[in-house]
């Protein structure tokens, strides 16, 4: 399909006989901003973690732009186009704010071992030029004044700013975020819905989030999905999701 | 490269090799030795903190590739010209330069055969079977009669002088460093950091571990070439596990992940033993003390990450003139 | 036919001791994570022990050479449950936070400061463990030999296997050991006194050790300060064969090490006889780094 950024359908995965997630469908179309809700334990990472290769499905298939994407390593869907940020943070805590944003540039090999070795001008004039992006992706994310510091000396916000940051430097046609607004106060969780919705616009890129967060999620959300015990409960617009009873005694139980 | 970089380069080869002039011809022998073999010790930090330190894997059988690198190369001008004599040019310093550079190549190949299957296990097991192979490498060449089993390679032509080893210590820390501070250098950073995360933006972790590894060997082979040419014999008990663990305290001794920091580890693991005569007895007794004391009150060691031009205020200046510009 | 029980009682027997050190890098690594690269040297200390210990005994008049065993045994577990603590409490345990490479850096330290100063006290050259006890072939006859010590290496292993079983299975320590295993952090959440947990742990790891030492004594009376060196590589290979982290994967492991190594023998290949643990642990970490009877521990992501 033309308009999807992203498919989904029937991605299944057990754990040790317990059926972690099963029968999941998505569809994320371009430039889509799309939320993933559920309860706690409802499987929303695990789908994640299916999507950006971490685990195999056990069945059902997932596609990018067309491309299947099952069996693919890590590293080889970063490559196709899919970054994510993960729930704990996962920062490259010793080295600097900058470093962390560059290092998501070298899946494009910027240069060869000669080069680096040599130093020729092709290296040179490539590192400038990644810097240069880093650094505007830095200040779109507030972050260009602490470029030198340490990634795990930074304030518990700014560390999931430069996960962000570094997720977008891979330059995906998808962006996962893993539970973003996690730890933020709540102008912060304000200023995060003014950011996700701006790195959207500006690098046309999709965006999927998990969130517990409801008034960011039906903020900023189109379309929203509802997961619970590994299943789809509901799927659709905020205003379809907030009036589903599915949903509602899902989260609450039955009254 | 620009031209200045040339020549700053040719310069310090210059003062180098003046050095070593003034070295050979005034100072007694023996401080020759230690100060020769503490540049040997500096290639073999340098190229371990590659793995240990800037990748995170824990390699155990350092020893094995310097092996490696000591055989191939002293096969090549030993025995070759032996058995055929037209190649006795192999015995000149051009022939030898080259057999040193075969015998990094040499275990550099080494280096992958061994890191291809381990690179996918955890720390421990990592040790453990670089450790095994370490020892298979080292029972190999006690067993291969031709290049002299348990008794070892004599008449080995003892060229590596002092500019040799510095040259090639200054080569391998240029290279290393230029490949640290590149693209390269923090895919590599990135599997230490968080191998996870790493995956998740792109490194394909298990090759570039492979690559440290290779790369790591590679220089462990030309220390171990330019051992045997500056000893003149070489045997298989030279490369057991203890000098394993020899380099592996000089890298955590600097700080793992600082090259400048191997150098200071090199230096102070080669010229203890001397400072401290008295307990040449005592040697493997104290330092493994040594590494446990460390461990429980400075596992960081001298440097930590950090590169000792971090700490000196000029450059900090310069750092963050060049930062903020 | 023949053969075939030969190649058991052999088999076995060796196995048997291998398995016996393998349980202790199992169960270390079971609470802990992490492997105790000084385990083997505690090992060669038991042995060291029992050298100067039976001189001692017999001058204060023991001579039975049954009670010589038996004391002998005790006096050798003892020294190395005593190293072991100490180890425990000074090195390992102000790291029990730190970065698992860490502690593997210091197990090193230890294990070559064990080995370093018994060569410096003790003279690097091999000495001889008593002749405790004298070996007398059981059954007579062409091919078999069964020697009294190989039927007495066997019986003692089965005792204090069947006794750590015991222990782990129906008494509380055990299941405090298995909870620790489990989950270090949720166990001291539980209340359980993790410390003391652990430290028992090392206990019958190297008492296990200590006995081990002395039946290997009896058998291979060729005693030297490296002698760890090669012992703890094999139960070590012997306990990642198993699953390290699992009692049944040591024992089984150290057994069927013990056969490998005797079947090798058999058919005549015995120089190469160190080199089957290198193959076999170079095979398990390829095909099934687990091991026989280990689980992966997932990290969560």
């Amino acid at each position: 399909m033309a308009n999807l950024a992203f498919e989904a359908s029937g991605l299944s995965i057990s754990f040790g006989g317990l059926k972690a997630v099963s029968g999941f469908n998505l569809k994320i179309p371009k430039e889509g901003l799309c939320g993933l809700i559920g309860p706690n334990g409802a499987g929303k990472t695990t789908v994640f973690n299916l999507m950006t290769g971490v685990y195999r499905p056990d069945s059902g298939e997932m596609n990018l732009g067309g491309k299947s994407l099952v069996g693919f390593a890590p590293h080889e869907i970063a490559k196709a186009g899919i970054a994510r940020t993960f729930q704990n943070i996962r920062l490259f805590g010793d080295l600097s704010v900058l470093e962390n944003v560059l290092l998501s540039y070298h899946i494009k090999k910027p240069y060869g071992y000669w080069d680096s070795i040599l130093r020729t001008k092709r290296f040179d004039s490539k590192e400038l030029e990644l810097r240069e992006k880093a650094l505007s992706l830095l200040e779109l994310m507030g972050l260009a004044n602490r470029k030198e510091d340490r990634a795990k000396n930074l304030s518990y916000g700014n560390q999931r700013r430069l996960e962000i940051a570094r997720a977008l430097a891979l330059e995906p046609q998808l962006l996962l975020l893993d539970e973003p607004a996690a730890g933020l106060n709540s102008k912060e969780k304000v200023d995060l819905m003014h950011t996700v919705s701006e790195i959207r616009n500006r690098f046309k890129v999709a965006v999927l989030l998990i969130e517990h967060d409801m008034k960011l999620v039906m903020g900023i959300c189109e379309r929203i999905t509802v997961l619970d015990h590994g299943e789809i409960i509901a799927e659709g617009t905020p205003k379809e999701i907030q009036e589903n009873p599915k949903v509602i005694e899902a989260y609450l139980g039955v009254a | 490269m620009k031209i200045s970089q040339w020549i700053t380069f040719g310069i310090v080869v210059a003062s180098i090799w003046g050095l070593g002039f003034l070295f050979e011809s005034n100072l007694n022998p023996y401080v020759v030795r230690v100060i020769v073999n503490c540049g040997i010790a500096m290639i073999l930090a340098m190229s371990l903190n590659l793995v240990n330190g800037c990748a995170g894997q824990f390699s155990l059988g350092h020893a094995g590739f310097m092996g490696v690198g000591a055989y191939l190369s002293a096969t090549i001008t030993t025995l070759l010209p032996m058995a055929y004599p037209e190649l006795s040019f192999l015995r000149e310093p051009l022939g030898i330069g080259i057999a040193v550079v075969l015998g990094g190549i040499g275990a550099g190949v080494a280096g992958y055969l061994v890191g291809l299957p381990s690179l996918r296990l955890r720390g421990d097991y990592l040790a453990i079977v670089t450790l095994g192979f370490g020892e298979i490498i080292r029972i190999i060449f006690l067993n291969i009669d031709a290049v002299g089993g348990p008794r070892g390679m004599p008449g080995i032509p003892r060229e590596s002088t002092f500019f040799w080893v510095y040259f090639w210590a200054l080569n391998t820390f240029v290279i290393l460093y230029r490949l640290i501070k590149s693209s390269y250098g923090r895919a590599i950073l990135s599997i230490r950091e968080n191998e996870i995360a790493a995956e998740s933006m792109g490194i394909d972790i298990a090759h570039y571990k492979v690559v440290a590894f290779v790369i790591s060997s590679f220089f462990a082979g030309i220390a171990g070439a330019l051992f045997a040419h500056y000893q003149g014999f070489i045997d298989p008990a030279t490369f057991n596990f203890n000098r394993s663990v020899d380099v592996v305290i000089m890298v955590v001794l600097g700080g793992m992940g600082s090259l400048s920091g191997a150098l200071l580890g090199g230096i102070i693991v080669s010229l203890l033993p001397e400072i401290l005569r008295v307990l040449e007895q005592y040697r493997m007794v104290v330092f493994p003390l040594i590494l446990i004391v460390l461990m429980l009150v400075r596992p960081m060691g001298l440097l930590g990450h950090r590169e000792i031009w971090d700490f000196l205020p000029k450059f900090k200046r310069k750092k963050e003139v060049k930062a903020n510009g | 036919m023949e053969a075939f029980v030969q190649i058991l009682i052999n088999g076995l027997s060796q196995g048997s001791v291998y398995a016996l050190v393998a349980l202790g890098y199992t169960m270390v690594y079971g609470v802990l994570q992490f492997i105790n690269f000084a385990h083997s040297d505690i090992f060669m200390l038991g042995a060291f022990a029992a050298i100067f210990a039976v001189p001692a005994l017999q001058s204060l008049g023991v001579t039975s050479p049954w009670i010589l065993f038996i004391l002998t045994t005790l006096a050798s577990m003892l020294a190395c449950i005593f190293v072991s603590l100490t180890v425990e409490r000074i090195a390992y345990r102000p790291l029990r936070k730190a970065p698992r490479l860490n502690v593997l850096i210091t197990a090193i330290g230890v294990s070559l400061f064990l080995q370093n100063i018994v060569q410096v006290k003790a003279g690097a050259d091999p000495r001889f463990f008593p002749r405790v006890i004298e070996t007398q072939s059981l059954l007579g006859g062409e091919g078999l030999v069964i020697t009294n010590i190989q039927v007495m290496v066997l019986a003692v292993s089965a005792i204090l296997m069947f006794l750590l079983n015991f222990i782990v299975h129906h008494t509380k320590l055990g299941t405090a050991m298995r909870a620790v295993s489990f989950d270090i952090e949720i166990a001291n959440l539980m209340g359980i006194p993790t410390d003391a947990v652990i430290s028992f742990t090392f206990i019958i790891g190297s008492a296990l050790a200590g006995a081990a030492s002395i039946l290997y004594g009896l058998a291979y009376p060729k005693i030297e300060p490296l002698l760890g060196t090669l012992i703890g590589l094999k139960a070590f290979v012997a306990a990642v064969f198993g699953g390290i982290g699992s009692i049944m994967g040591a024992t089984v492991g150290g057994l069927v090490l013990g056969l490998a190594e005797a079947i090798t023998v058999y058919l005549g290949a015995s120089t190469y006889r160190d080199a089957i643990a290198f193959g076999i642990l170079i095979l398990i970490l390829l095909v099934k780094p687990a091991g026989l009877f280990g689980t992966v521990r997932r990290e969560k992501v």
